[in-house]
């Protein structure tokens, strides 16, 4: 299923199979929920948020010292240098423990463009991970930051 | 043990020493047996879903920066010296393959071996080492024991 996000440039997400756009809270700008399962729906989110002078290097450390500091047991698996729309990017694979100790697997695709740092992120129930994840994939790929 | 009951069991190898952790999973959660160092044990009851968290922590996967591994021969049957109680040969492995650790993990039949260094992952097949990413690794350990 492609669907359009809520920003003012209407990209498009190609989304896992059965997945749903829902309306996002304030602050992000899209949101899309695995079919409900258990008691954490999987979850897709684009965000854009201004750096101002902050650096992608900067940006990143920044990201990373936050995630360890405010979500249980956050564990960086794998960090991954990458290109996205001609600019300096990354994805980061991390596991972490959710809500009642599940234990949760976050996938996060990041770019900055003129200032303003893009992320894609995928919350998914480690248990599901397997079933999601090249199809997580596909959305990546099909995300248009700008 | 119930019949439902699932063993499992990993081995972290390296010069700092051995460890072999030990996990039994059923239907109501996880009773970890972690080994603290060759003597002492940690017991810790986890929910469902938190063995891949504890393979992974304990088994120290994390972001290898510029890692650039590639397939080399490795006779398996080196793996049991790799994993084994002689320090001494397994220092001499892991310098002669520039790695920091080996590790094996064991469900029932089904096991993975592998080495882990500033050249990333490599698992042991068909006697030889063959680089795989994290996410790749992740990936497959979700895959077979995603569901404990």
């Amino acid at each position: 299923m492609t669907v359009p996000d809520r920003s003012e440039q209407q990209t498009s997400l190609s989304l896992p199979d059965g997945w749903e756009s829902v309306e996002p809270p304030e602050g992000v700008r899209f949101l899309a929920l695995a079919p409900a399962d258990g008691t954490f729906r999987s979850n897709i989110t684009v965000t854009a948020q201004t750096n101002g002078d902050i650096g992608f290097r900067d940006w990143q450390v920044g990201s990373e010292m936050a995630f360890s500091q405010m979500m249980p047991g956050y564990t960086p698996i794998d960090l991954e240098r990458l290109t996205i729309a001609g600019q300096e990017a990354g994805r980061r694979l991390a596991m972490y423990d959710g809500p009642g100790g599940a234990a949760l697997t976050m996938e996060q695709w990041f770019v900055a463009i003129d200032g303003v740092g893009h992320t894609l992120t995928a919350t998914v129930v480690t248990s599901d991970y397997a079933t999601w994840a090249a199809q997580i994939d596909a959305t990546a790929a099909s995300w248009s930051p700008a | 043990m119930s019949a439902a009951a699932t063993e499992v069991s990993w081995i972290l190898a390296g010069p700092g020493g051995r460890l072999e952790h030990r996990a039994t999973v059923d239907p109501g959660g996880i009773h970890l047996r972690l080994a603290l160092d060759g003597t002492r044990t940690q017991h810790l009851a986890v929910p469902r879903g938190q063995l891949v968290p504890s393979l992974v922590r304990t088994l120290k996967i994390r972001p290898v920066k510029g890692a650039a591994g590639s397939v080399r021969p490795f006779p398996t049957a080196r793996m049991t010296e790799l994993l084994g109680e002689d320090q001494a040969a397994r220092d001499a492995i892991l310098e002669e393959l520039g790695a920091r650790t080996a590790w094996s993990i064991t469900v029932g039949p089904w096991q993975l071996i592998g080495i882990n260094g500033p050249d990333g992952l490599h698992l042991a097949l068909g006697d030889q080492l063959t680089p795989m990413t994290n996410t790749a690794f992740y990936r497959m350990l979700c895959q077979q024991l995603g569901a404990y």
